[in-house]
C-alpha cells in the first residue's frame, strides 16, 4: 500500500503540473467594454489563431459523418456549454427574426448547428481564417487562414445554403443566448 | 480467493499422507481467482473484441482515462451483463499411484506429467447463468475555456467469481468400486470503484488519470463424496467466504495523430487487495465395523494480495463510415505476490512456477450508417490464461459481435455479445485404504457466453 502512494503521489504532482499547458477554463479578464453586437468581431480578431489552437472541442480531426449527419456531431463532440436553453431565451427581439426558410437538410441536428462553436458562425472576412466542416469522404484536408482546415462539404449546394443561413444568422448568433423562438 | 489446487480427500490418517507427499512430488498449485480475471464492460467495447484504449464514452474512466478528455457532454452510462457459464470435466490418471506402503505399482506412469496415463470413464459436465450490473459511469465535462477537462465517477464489474465445476471419478477393481463425485459452486463479483479525469494537453493529446477503489465478495462451497469399495462413505463439505478492499490506479495517454489515427497508451499501477476469510469445513466418514467419525471446524484469517503491473497500448484507424480499433495488455503474472501474514507469504514460491507472463490482444471493428443512427460491430479476443503451458491445455480466446443505436442525438443503446472458450487442468488426488493414493489430473472444458447491454444519455 506504501508503495501504492509512493507512486501516486507523484503522478498527481504530475498532472496537476500540466494543467494549465493548454487546458483553461476561464477567459482572462479583460477591460474592454464588448457590446452583444460587436463581442463576437471582437474574440475573432483577438484569436487570430484560432483554427491553429481551436477552443472547446473544435478539432476538426472528426469522422466526416459527424459532419454530415450532426446528430453524430451532436452527441460525441457538442459540448453541453454551448447549447441555448430556455433561460437564455427571454430577451430576444423577435421583431428582427429572420423569417426565411431553412434549408430542408433532412438532419435533425442543424437546428444546433452541430459541431459549429457559437462563435465561429461567421463568415471569414478577409485576413481572418474561418472553419469550415470537413467534405464527407475526402481524404483531403482543406485550410483554413491558409493552413490546414477541414474542406467543405461535397454537397455544394446545401453547404452554400448553410452558409447562407449562417450569414444571416451572423448577427443573431450571439442573440441565440438570449433568444431564439420562431424563426 | 486462494485456492489450492489439488482437492485433496484425506480418508487416511494424516501420517500416511504426509510420507506419501514427501517422498514422491506432485504439484501443489495455488490459484488466485483475481489473476487474468477479466469480465469486461461497455457493449460498444465488448462487441469489438475489448477494446477501449481510444473511446469515448464513460467506460474510459476505466480502459484509459485520458479519453475522458473527449466527452463533451454531461453522460450517465449504465449496463447489464449476463453470463451463461459451462464447464465440463474428466479425469485422467497420469501421476504415479502409491500404495499405503509407498510402492509404486506403475512405474511406467510417472514419466512426465501428460504422459502414459490411461483415461477414464470419469466425466461430468453443468453451467450456470447470472445476470449482474455492470457499469453504472458518470462523466462530467467542465467548460472550459480552450481543452478539455472532464471528470467521471462510476463504478464497474471487474471481475467475476460466477464458477461451476462438477468432478465425478468412478474405478472398478475384483474387490469393487470407487466412486467420487464433487460439487463446486462459486459465486460473487469484484467491483472496481472509479474516480478520475482526463485533461488536453494540446488539441491531439490528452491525459489521464484514474484511482480505483475495490469491493467484493467471492463465495465458494465445495461438496465431495466418495463410496470406496462398498466399505467406507466419505462426505466433505467446505464452505469459503472472501472479502475484498482494495485500490490501485491507472493513467493514460491519448494521441490523434491525425483525422485517421490514433494512439492510446495506458498503465495501471499495481493492486492491493486486502482480503477477509471466512472458512467451515465438516466431514462425515463411515466405515463397515467401526463407529462412524465426522468432524467440523471453521477458521478466519486475513491476507492480502498484490496484482502487478498492466501495460496496455491501443491503435485505432478510421476511414470513413469504417473504424478499426486494436489493443493489447501485457502483464507479468508470475510478480503476483501475497502478503499480510507469514504463511500466506510462502506460497508466493508457488505463486513463481505456476504463474507466467501473459499478452492480451483485442481487435475490432465498427461500421457505421450515419443516416440509421446504426452500428455494426464484431471482434475477436485473445485472453490466455496466466498460468503456465502445462496447466492450460487451451488457451483463451473468442469472438464478439454487436450492434449499437443512436438515438435523437441524446442517447446510445448498445448489445454486444460475446463467446469465449479454454481449457486448463489440475491435480487432484484421493486415497482409499485398499488402494492407497489415486493422483489424477482434472480436465477442465470451459465455455462462455455473455451478453452485454448498455445505454447512455447524454445531456
Amino acid at each position: 500500500m506504501r508503495k501504492f502512494f509512493t507512486l501516486l503521489i507523484p503522478l498527481c504532482i504530475a498532472i496537476l503540473t500540466l494543467a494549465g499547458c493548454y487546458t483553461i477554463l476561464k477567459h482572462p479578464e479583460v477591460q474592454e467594454n464588448y457590446t452583444s453586437t460587436d463581442y463576437q468581431h471582437d474574440c475573432v480578431r483577438c484569436h487570430a489563431d484560432y483554427q491553429e489552437y481551436p477552443y472547446g472541442y473544435f478539432y476538426g480531426d472528426y469522422p466526416d459523418y459527424w459532419w454530415s449527419a450532426p446528430r453524430w456531431g451532436h452527441y460525441y463532440a457538442y459540448p453541453w456549454w454551448w447549447d441555448n436553453y430556455w433561460y437564455d431565451q427571454e430577451d430576444i427581439d423577435h421583431s428582427q427574426q429572420d423569417n426565411s426558410p431553412r434549408p430542408d437538410t433532412g438532419e435533425k441536428a442543424v437546428r444546433r448547428n452541430s459541431l459549429r462553436p457559437p462563435y465561429s458562425t461567421e463568415l471569414p472576412s478577409p485576413g481572418v481564417p474561418s472553419i469550415s466542416p470537413q467534405q464527407p469522404g475526402g481524404s483531403q484536408p482543406g485550410t483554413v487562414g491558409g493552413k490546414a482546415n477541414p474542406p467543405e462539404s461535397s454537397d455544394d449546394d446545401k453547404k452554400k445554403a448553410e452558409q447562407k443561413k449562417e450569414e444571416k444568422k451572423e448577427s443573431k448568433k450571439a442573440e441565440r443566448r438570449s433568444g431564439g423562438g420562431k424563426r | 480467493m486462494k485456492r489450492k489446487i489439488i482437492l485433496a480427500i484425506l480418508l487416511l490418517n494424516l501420517a500416511t499422507i504426509s510420507t506419501a507427499i514427501g517422498q514422491y512430488q506432485y504439484f501443489e498449485g495455488i490459484e488466485e481467482i483475481t489473476a487474468g480475471n477479466f469480465f469486461g464492460y461497455g457493449a460498444r467495447q465488448m462487441a469489438m473484441g475489448g477494446v477501449g484504449l481510444m473511446t469515448n464514452d464513460g467506460t474510459a474512466l476505466y480502459y484509459n482515462p485520458a479519453n475522458l478528455a473527449r466527452i463533451p457532454r454531461i453522460e450517465f452510462l449504465f449496463g447489464m451483463s449476463h453470463q451463461k457459464y459451462r464447464d465440463e470435466s474428466s479425469l485422467r490418471p497420469i501421476r504415479r499411484i502409491v500404495d499405503t506402503s509407498g510402492i509404486i505399482p506403475t512405474v511406467t506412469d510417472s514419466n512426465g506429467r501428460f504422459e502414459s496415463f490411461t483415461p477414464l470413464s470419469s466425466r461430468d459436465d453443468d453451467s450456470k447463468s447470472n445476470t449482474r450490473l455492470n457499469a453504472a459511469i458518470i462523466s462530467i465535462p467542465y467548460p472550459t475555456y480552450r481543452g478539455s477537462l472532464v471528470l467521471g465517477i462510476g463504478v464497474v464489474r471487474t471481475a467475476d467469481f460466477d464458477r461451476i465445476f462438477n468432478l465425478y471419478h468412478h474405478d472398478t477393481s475384483p474387490a469393487g468400486f470407487i466412486t467420487g463425485a464433487g460439487n463446486e459452486f462459486q459465486s460473487g463479483s469484484l467491483y472496481q470503484w472509479g474516480f478520475g479525469a482526463g485533461m488536453d494537453l494540446s488539441p491531439k493529446i490528452s491525459c489521464g488519470a484514474t484511482v480505483y477503489f475495490y469491493t467484493g465478495k467471492h463465495e465458494y462451497n465445495w461438496e465431495y463424496n466418495l463410496d470406496s469399495l462398498q466399505v467406507l462413505a466419505y462426505h466433505e463439505e467446505k464452505y469459503i467466504e472472501d472479502s475484498y478492499l482494495g485500490i490501485g490506479g491507472k493513467v493514460g495517454l491519448a494521441v490523434q495523430m491525425s483525422p485517421y489515427f490514433g494512439l492510446g497508451l495506458a498503465m495501471e499501477t499495481p493492486t492491493f487487495l486486502s482480503v477477509d476469510e471466512n472458512s467451515s469445513d465438516s466431514f462425515t466418514e463411515r466405515r463397515i465395523g467401526m463407529p462412524d467419525t465426522s468432524d467440523a471446524s471453521s477458521d478466519y484469517f486475513e491476507y492480502d494480495v498484490k496484482k502487478p503491473f498492466v501495460f496496455s497500448a491501443g491503435l485505432m484507424s478510421r476511414f470513413k463510415d469504417a473504424t478499426l480499433e486494436m489493443d493489447i495488455d501485457y502483464t507479468d503474472w508470475s510478480q503476483l505476490a501475497y502478503g499480510g501474514n507469514v504463511e500466506m507469504k510462502k506460497e508466493n514460491s508457488k505463486i513463481k512456477s505456476y504463474y507466467r507472463d501473459a499478452f492480451r490482444f483485442r481487435a475490432g471493428g465498427e461500421y457505421v450508417f450515419p443516416a440509421l443512427g446504426l452500428s455494426l460491430r464484431g471482434g475477436y479476443f485473445t485472453d490466455p490464461l496466466p498460468f503456465k503451458e502445462e496447466f492450460q491445455n487451451k488457451s483463451r480466446f473468442g469472438y464478439t459481435l454487436g450492434l449499437g443505436l443512436l438515438i435523437d442525438q441524446v442517447m446510445t443503446i448498445d448489445l454486444a455479445y460475446m463467446h469465449g472458450s479454454y481449457s486448463r487442468n489440475f491435480d487432484f488426488f484421493y486415497s482409499t485404504l485398499q488402494k492407497g493414493i489415486h493422483y489424477l489430473v482434472a480436465d477442465e472444458d470451459i465455455t462462455y457466453n455473455r451478453l452485454f447491454l448498455t445505454a447512455a444519455y447524454r445531456f
